[in-house]
C-alpha cells in the first residue's frame, strides 16, 4: 500500500466519523426538541447521555484528519498513533457512561420510578435504536476496511445506545406486567456490559500505545517470507507494533558472510518487496542484513584424482572428473569427502550437471579457475560463493587462501565447459 | 550489557524517589487528619482528601517506573518505557480535575468570601505541610531531570502546587484579618492557572511521546554527525529518533560503497551502534540499515 492509499484509506475512516457526528447530532436536536416540546425529564436525560456519543464521534473525526498528516522532521513515524489516541478516549467515555448508567440503575432498583406511558418518548427512543443501530453496522464496516480500532470502538459504542434504547421499552413492557425492578436490573447488566467493553477497548489501546505485539502471527509470516528468499540464512529479533491502522516492523536478516554489499542489497530490497505486498498494511520497514554465524563452510574445488587433500587440482569445472568437498570447522577441523563428477562423461552441458551435483551437496563455496554462465548462474541462485583458483596447484594451500580471506571471487568465462 | 544496566540503575532510583514520596505524602495526609480529628478543622480533613490524590498520582508514577524497569517480552519487544509515558498522562489528568476544582471553589468565593477561622493548629500544618511539599518538589525535579522522567517532573510539578496552596491558606488568614476579600480567590484562580498550564505542558510531551515524536532537533543533528565521523560511512539518511518513555531508539539507512564486503558492511554497522550509544547514554536500541551509497552526478 502506499503513502496516497494509506491517506486515502484515513480519508474514507474520517467521512464515516463525520458523517455519524452529523447524524447523532441531529438525533441528539431531536430529543431536544421533542423533551421540550413534551416536557419529558428522561428524553432530556437520554439528550445529555447523547453528548457524549457527539464528543467520541468527534474525537475520532478529528484524530482520523490528523493522522493524515504526512511524517515529518519532528514526527518521522507520522501521525497514526492520533487515532490510536481517539480510540482511547473513546473507551474512557465508554467506561465512564458505563459507570453513570450502572449508578442510576442502582437507584431505580432503590426506589422503582413510575414509568410514564408515554408516546413521545416511545417514538423517539425506536427512532434512536434504529439510528443507532444502522451507524453501528456502518462503521462496523468501514472500521473493518479501514482496519481502525477507533472506528470499531464508535461501532461498539453505538450498539450500547441500541441497548439502552431497548431498555426503554422493556422498562415499559416490565412495568405493566408488573415487575417494576426489572428496568433496575437491566440497567445494571448493561452498565456492566458497558464498563467491561470500555476497560477491554482501553487495554487494547494501552496496549497499542505500550508498542505491544498483538498479532503475533505476523511474525510467523515475515519470518516465512524472508527465509523463502534465495540466499537468507535465517532471521532473528522480529518486532511489529502498531500504529493507528498501519504496522511498523524491524528484522534481522541472516546472509552468507562472504556476499557483497550489493548482493545482500538486492535480498533485502527483494525481502521488503515481498512483505509490503504480502502485508499490506507495513508502513515503515526496516531490514538489517548481517553476515550469518555460521561455523562450518562447505568448500567443492575440482581435482583430478581420488587422493584426499593430496589430490591434484584440476583447472577444469565440468570435465573435472571429481571435486572434493571439504568441511571447514571455524575451530579449524577439517573433514573432507571426494564425490565423482558423473557429468564429466557426458557430451554437453557438463558444467551444469556439476553445478547440480554442488548445489545437491550443499557446497557453500566454489574454488574454480573457470564457470560457464548457465552453471554460474545456478551456483548464484543457491548463494554459492564463487572464488578464483587461479594458479594454485595445492588444496592445502587453497585453503589457507581462503581462511585469510585471499581468494579473488571469480565470474563466469564467455568459453568454458 | 552494560549499557542497559545504568540505564536499570537510573530507574532504580527514579522508583527510589517515587517511592519515597508517596510515603512521605501518606505520612503527612495521616498526620492532617489525626490534626483535623482532633481540632475539629474540617479545613484540614478537607486538604488530607485533597493530599490523597497527591498520594494517587506519586503512587502511578511509582507504578510507570517500575514497569518500564521490566525487561522485553515477546508480547512487548520495545520493552516497557512508554508506561511512564502514560502514567505521567495519567497524572496530567489528575491534575487538570484538581485545577478545575480549585478554579471553581475560588470563583465561588468571589462571590462569598469565606469566612476564615483564625486557628493557629491551621496555619502551623499549612506552613509544615507547605515545607515538605517544597523539598518534595525539589528533589522529584532534579531526579527528573537526572533520569529524563516525564512523570517524576510533573509530579514535582503537582507538588509545588500544593507548596502554592499552602502559601495561600496563611495569606487569606492575613488578608481577611486585613479585610481584604478578594486577594484569596484571586490567588486561587492564579494557581488553578499554573496546574492547567504545568498539566498541558506536560501532557502534551507525554501525548508526543506516545506518538513516537522525534528527539530535540539538536540531538538528532548530534546523532547524524556521529553516525557521518564513523570511518567508511558515506551517507545516511531516513534517520528516525524516537523517545520511548526516558529512552531514545534511534533507526537508520547507513550507506557504503557497494564493492564493500556483508563482513565490512556489518562491522561499520556495529561501529555505528557503538559509537552513537557510546555517545548518548539515553539511547536505548540502535537498528541500522546498510545500503549501498549511489553516487549523485
Amino acid at each position: 500500500m502506499c503513502t496516497e492509499e494509506k491517506i486515502q484509506l484515513l480519508g474514507k475512516g474520517a467521512r464515516a466519523a463525520k458523517a455519524s457526528t452529523y447524524v447523532t447530532t441531529a438525533l441528539t436536536g431531536i430529543k431536544v426538541v421533542a423533551g421540550l416540546l413534551s416536557g419529558s425529564i428522561a428524553l432530556l436525560a437520554d439528550a445529555v447521555h447523547s453528548l457524549s456519543d457527539i464528543f467520541t464521534s468527534l474525537a475520532v473525526w478529528l484524530g482520523m484528519k490528523l493522522s493524515q498528516r504526512k511524517p515529518s522532521e519532528r514526527f518521522p513515524y507520522g501521525f497514526y498513533r492520533v487515532e490510536t489516541l481517539a480510540f482511547m478516549i473513546v473507551a474512557i467515555v465508554v467506561a465512564a457512561s458505563g459507570v453513570q448508567v450502572l449508578l442510576a440503575s442502582f437507584n431505580r432498583i432503590v426506589s422503582p420510578s413510575a414509568v410514564a406511558f408515554a408516546p413521545v418518548t416511545l417514538t423517539v427512543a425506536a427512532i434512536s435504536a434504529l439510528v443507532s443501530y444502522l451507524l453501528y453496522r456502518f462503521k462496523s464496516r468501514v472500521g473493518n476496511e479501514t482496519n481502525s480500532q477507533a472506528l470499531q470502538g464508535e461501532a461498539k459504542h453505538s450498539l450500547i445506545d441500541v441497548l439502552s434504547s431497548a431498555l426503554v421499552f422493556a422498562a415499559i413492557l416490565v412495568h405493566y406486567a408488573g415487575f417494576p425492578w426489572a428496568e433496575g436490573i437491566a440497567g445494571v447488566l448493561i452498565g456492566l456490559l458497558t464498563i467491561r467493553l470500555g476497560l477491554g477497548m482501553g487495554k487494547d489501546a494501552v496496549l497499542v500505545l505500550l508498542d505491544a505485539c498483538l498479532r503475533p502471527e505476523l511474525i510467523s509470516q515475515m519470518r516465512k517470507i524472508a527465509t523463502e528468499v534465495n540466499g537468507v540464512r535465517g532471521v532473528h529479533e522480529i518486532k511489529v507494533r502498531r500504529s493507528g491502522p498501519f504496522i511498523f516492523a524491524e528484522m534481522h536478516i541472516e546472509v552468507d558472510r562472504a556476499m557483497r554489499m550489493d548482493e545482500a542489497d538486492a535480498i533485502s530490497s527483494a525481502i521488503e518487496e515481498r512483505i509490503r505486498e504480502s502485508i499490506e498494511e507495513v508502513d515503515s520497514l526496516m531490514l538489517h542484513v548481517e553476515p550469518s554465524k555460521k561455523d562450518m563452510y562447505r568448500i567443492a574445488i575440482p581435482v583430478e584424482e581420488e587422493k584426499g587433500l593430496d589430490s591434484r587440482v584440476s583447472y577444469h569445472f565440468g570435465k573435472s572428473p571429481y571435486f572434493i568437498l571439504i568441511d571447514l570447522h571455524e575451530n579449524g577441523l577439517r573433514s573432507w569427502l571426494v564425490v565423482e563428477n558423473h557429468g564429466a562423461r557426458i557430451e554437453r552441458k557438463r558444467g551444469m550437471e556439476a553445478a547440480r551435483l554442488l548445489v545437491q551437496h550443499k557446497v557453500d563455496v566454489l574454488v574454480t579457475k573457470e564457470v560457464g554462465e548457465g552453471p554460474y548462474h545456478v551456483l548464484r541462485d543457491s548463494s554459492v560463493q564463487l572464488f578464483d583458483l587461479g594458479e594454485e596447484s595445492e588444496i592445502g594451500h587453497v585453503l589457507d587462501a581462503f581462511s585469510r580471506k585471499e581468494l579473488r571471487s571469480l565470474t563466469y568465462a564467455k568459453e568454458a565447459g | 550489557m552494560s549499557a542497559s544496566d545504568a540505564k536499570r540503575i537510573l530507574l532504580q532510583k527514579g522508583i527510589t524517589v517515587s517511592r519515597r514520596s508517596t510515603f512521605v505524602l501518606v505520612v503527612l495526609s495521616i498526620a492532617k487528619v489525626i490534626v483535623g480529628l482532633l481540632s475539629g478543622s474540617i479545613a484540614l480533613l478537607a486538604d488530607a482528601a485533597h493530599t490523597i490524590m497527591d498520594i494517587a498520582g506519586s503512587v502511578i508514577v511509582w507504578l510507570g517506573l517500575r514497569l518500564s524497569l521490566r525487561k522485553p517480552t515477546d508480547l512487548f519487544p520495545y520493552g516497557f518505557y512508554k508506561a511512564e509515558s502514560i502514567c505521567a498522562l495519567i497524572v496530567c489528568i489528575i491534575m487538570i480535575f484538581t485545577g478545575a476544582e480549585i478554579l471553581r471553589d475560588s470563583l465561588e468565593r468571589f462571590y462569598v468570601p469565606s469566612v476564615i477561622s483564625f486557628r493557629p493548629v491551621v496555619i502551623a500544618v499549612a506552613i509544615g505541610s507547605g515545607f515538605v511539599s517544597y523539598f518534595l518538589a525539589r528533589y522529584k525535579e532534579r531526579s527528573g531531570r537526572e533520569i529524563s522522567s516525564q512523570g517524576l517532573r510533573i509530579e514535582s510539578r503537582h507538588s509545588f502546587a500544593d507548596v502554592l496552596n499552602s502559601a495561600l491558606v496563611c495569606g487569606s488568614v492575613f488578608f481577611t484579618y486585613l479585610g481584604i476579600s478578594w486577594v484569596e480567590p484571586l490567588a486561587a484562580v492564579i494557581i488553578s492557572a499554573f496546574i492547567f498550564w504545568a498539566a498541558l505542558t506536560f501532557g502534551k510531551d507525554s501525548i508526543f511521546s506516545l506518538m513516537d515524536v522525534s528527539a530535540q532537533p539538536a540531538m538528532r543533528k548530534a546523532i547524524e554527525d556521529t553516525i557521518l565521523g564513523t570511518p567508511e560511512v558515506k551517507g545516511v539518511h531516513a534517520l528516525k529518533v524516537r523517545r520511548s518513555g526516558p529512552f531514545i531508539f534511534v533507526e537508520a539507512h547507513v550507506e557504503v560503497d557497494g564493492r564493500t564486503s556483508l563482513e565490512k558492511a556489518h562491522a561499520i554497522a556495529d561501529e555505528v551502534e557503538d559509537r552513537v550509544q557510546e555517545k548518548f547514554k539515553e539511547v536505548d536500541s540502535t537498528t541500522i540499515h546498510v545500503g549501498i551509497h549511489e553516487k549523485h552526478s
